[in-house]
């Protein structure tokens, strides 16, 4: 292109990385969000019993058996899953029979009296962190092919600001502050220098993950396009250790209580994260036991029964099919993007990582609008679409949180029996987000950027600073009690509002300041 | 796992350091530094890096090993860099009460390593 | 500087585009494709591989497009870059495939 390739790529880095900016910086909030969904959820439902600490598996899942025997006897598939590690409850899984339309439906176990916790209609903590793959309101394949176009950007973004980044070593660890023009840059490489490493594997692993939708042309290069011969394809890369075939003779499968001694023999006790039988009733039925420990990064060591005699058909721990090169680099990749092997401290590092990566896609946004502001007060040309930009950056980038905290806001008010209200939920925060994004650009001629941004701040920080007294109003549960409880789930999503309210709180104060200098 | 942290965060300020706009901010005013006085700084730096890679090489296996790597690092230059542009002057002094926390955990660890084999023996 | 034409008038930065965006991702899928064909591997994990790889090379290939000095020549060089993997594909097609 015009001049040298460095030019060049410096165009490049800034169009790729600014035309899909609103949509990136919604998948990179919701995706951070997300490796916190299971907290969410808890908070989300608190009808959920606090986390017990008493967690004799053997008794819960007689509990379970119990539970499910009653209320889905003609089950096809029974799964429990235990409450330790991220799973803050004991749930009930079950699929209905194929006659009964075959939909998986769950129930959360009170663990002292057996029965089933009527908890909310809510679409929680997973339904946010679907949106970052999914968007919402479109088709699951199209969702697919906006996040992948969404990704390609990123990734040359990535590519290119680092080709472009002259001073890379020299300039790290530099943030100048009180330098205008100068401070956003700093700020941006920050943002984005520092995580490299979680960028460059986020944003690639992000591709990978969708690659099946993305890249058809490649499986059709060797499977045609018969989608039977495709699905085969894909069904054979996640093919799962011996199970039995299907076999739909009538048997009687045991109880997995029975499997326990055995279970415990191998790994010892109150150790499991789920147990399930798949095939009840069938001669194909097979109990599939999962340990809660992860090994490295990826799932933890598995368990595979035959459902009627009880014989051990599978141990991860002892098998010795080595996975293909490309199949490990695969699992690598994705485990690594989902991280759901972190323990708490690694999650807060992803979940921080993830926020910066926000913030450098934020601050380049600010920093375009910031370049081509200062450039026309001193030529006094002003480039095209340059208000539309100083009037929608702070309802992108503020809007968000604010109608993310929104969304938590109408799972308290939102009446429980209230039709649909998981869509509702749902509904209200891209309403939200539609209104921060509007409003702006409704009130452009009587306000001033920087005073539109004062009052998006101040409303988020109020909504987030309010959360916890809105959680103890509308919920058996407060951040005093959870904290006494030892429920640092509860806890820590009240604790974490009230740090993110002040943080807004604060950066509307810090712009409240550079105003009043100004004048 | 601490120490390993900590090693990290170390080597973030020595690596800082040794970039010859820090070193001129944090220990010494004059703008003459030569490259042989901030080398010392990038040295050690690696020096801390490598320590805490292969501490936590040993208590995870490599690709998490590396994971934990990254994301202290990730963090620890993020809060260097702030202390670079707010707290210039308490460098020099967060360094060395870092350093002594390091020593004072690796003894113990050690102590106890020690007592675990006496007991051992005896 | 010794073009005369900018080369950042809005169609040809259209047609650049289009190019990188839609051209490369025909000659990424291709050369993925070719690639899944002449890996040494069994056909799941040539497959599994290549489709990992193809991002690689669609970044390079957006990266070379917008490097050089015109959009008819990045037009051009990925049309001459189809056409060979395209021969490349039908000799190194296995023949169980489509």
């Amino acid at each position: 292109m015009n001049g040298t390739f460095r030019q060049s790529m410096n165009w490049l880095h800034t169009w790729s990385g600014l035309l899909l900016s609103s949509l990136l910086y919604f998948i990179f909030i919701t995706g951070t969000v997300g490796y916190f969904d299971k907290e969410i959820t808890h908070w989300m439902q608190p009808e959920r019993p606090a986390i017990d600490e008493n967690i004799d598996q053997r008794n819960i899942l007689k509990m379970a058996e119990q539970h499910l025997n009653t209320i889905a006897p003609d089950a096809q598939s029974w799964w429990i899953e235990f409450p330790i590690g991220r799973s803050y409850s004991a749930v009930t899984w079950w699929q209905e029979s194929d006659e009964q339309g075959g939909k998986w439906k769950s129930n959360t176990l009170n663990l002292q009296t057996g029965e089933a916790v009527i908890t909310r209609e809510t679409g929680g903590g997973k339904t946010l962190y679907a949106m970052h793959y999914l968007l919402h309101y479109i088709p699951k394949t199209l969702g697919y092919w906006i996040t992948s176009l969404c990704a390609m950007f990123m990734f040359i973004a990535l590519i290119t600001g680092i080709i472009v980044h002259k001073k890379i070593f020299k300039e790290f660890f530099t943030f100048r502050p009180n330098k205008k023009q100068r401070s956003w840059l700093d700020i941006h490489n920050v943002f984005s220098v520092l995580p490299i490493p979680f960028h460059l594997m986020i944003t690639y692993s992000g591709l990978v993950f969708l690659m099946f939708s993305s890249m058809p042309g490649v499986i059709v290069g060797s499977y045609g396009t018969n989608m039977e011969k495709h699905n085969a394809f894909v069904e054979s890369v996640f093919q799962k250790p011996a199970h039995p075939e299907h076999n739909h003779e009538p048997a009687n499968t045991l109880s997995m209580l029975d499997l326990m001694p055995d279970i415990e023999s191998r790994w010892g006790e109150n150790i499991l994260h789920e147990i399930g039988l798949e095939g009840r009733g069938t001669a194909g039925a097979h109990v599939q036991v999962k340990h809660h420990e992860y090994s490295g990064i990826s799932d933890g060591e598995e368990l595979v029964y035959h459902g009627i005699t009880g014989e051990l058909l599978f141990d991860s721990m002892k098998e010795s099919h080595p996975q293909s090169a490309s199949k490990k680099l695969y699992t690598v990749l994705t485990d690594l993007h989902e991280g759901n092997f972190a323990g708490i401290a690694l999650r807060w590092l992803y979940f921080i990582s993830g926020l910066m990566g926000a913030g450098m896609i934020a601050t380049g946004m600010m920093l375009w609008a910031i370049k081509r502001r200062e450039k026309s007060q001193r030529t006094g040309k002003e480039s095209t679409g340059l208000q539309w930009v100083e009037y929608s950056n702070m309802g992108i980038i503020v809007g968000l949180p604010l109608a993310i905290a929104v969304y938590f806001w109408a799972n308290r008010i939102i009446p429980i029996d209230f039709a649909n209200r998981e869509n509702w939920e749902i509904n209200s925060l891209f309403i939200t987000w539609g209104i921060m994004l509007i409003a702006p650009l409704a009130l452009a001629k009587k306000y001033s950027p920087l005073s539109l941004w004062i009052k998006q701040l101040v409303l988020a920080s109020a909504l987030y600073l309010l959360l916890p007294v809105l959680n103890a109003i509308t919920s058996d549960k407060n951040l005093v009690s959870a904290i006494l409880q030892g429920d640092w789930v509860m806890a820590g999503f009240d604790i974490t509002m009230i740090l993110l309210g002040l943080s807004f709180g604060y950066a509307a104060r810090r712009i409240i300041k550079e105003m009043k200098t100004k004048e | 796992m601490y120490i390993a942290s900590l090693l990290v965060f170390m080597s973030c300020i020595l690596l800082s350091l040794s970039i010859k706009r820090h070193y001129v901010s944090t220990i010494t005013q004059s703008k003459i530094s030569s490259k042989y006085s901030t080398m010392p700084f990038r040295l050690c730096g690696f020096l801390c890096l490598t320590f805490s890679f292969i501490l936590l090489f040993n208590l995870y296996d490599l690709t998490l090993g590396l994971v934990y790597l990254a994301a202290t690092f990730t963090a620890a230059s993020l809060i260097q860099t702030l202390l670079l542009s707010y707290l210039a002057n308490w460098i020099n002094k967060i360094l060395l009460v870092l350093a002594l926390i390091i020593i004072a955990l690796t003894l113990h660890k050690k102590l106890y390593h020690v007592q675990m084999l006496v007991a051992h023996l005896g | 500087m010794s073009n005369i034409k900018s080369q950042t008038g809005l169609l040809r930065v259209l047609s650049r585009s289009i190019a990188a965006i839609i051209g490369g991702y025909v000659l990424s899928n291709l050369l993925a494709t070719l690639t899944s064909y002449l890996l040494p591997m069994p056909t799941v994990d040539s497959v599994l591989l290549s489709l990992q790889l193809s991002f690689l090379f669609y970044c390079m290939i957006i990266i070379w497009v917008f490097s050089v000095k015109t959009a008819a020549k990045a037009w051009l060089g990925l049309l001459i870059a189809c056409a060979i993997s395209v021969v490349g594909l039908y000799l190194a097609m296995p023949e169980s495939s489509l």
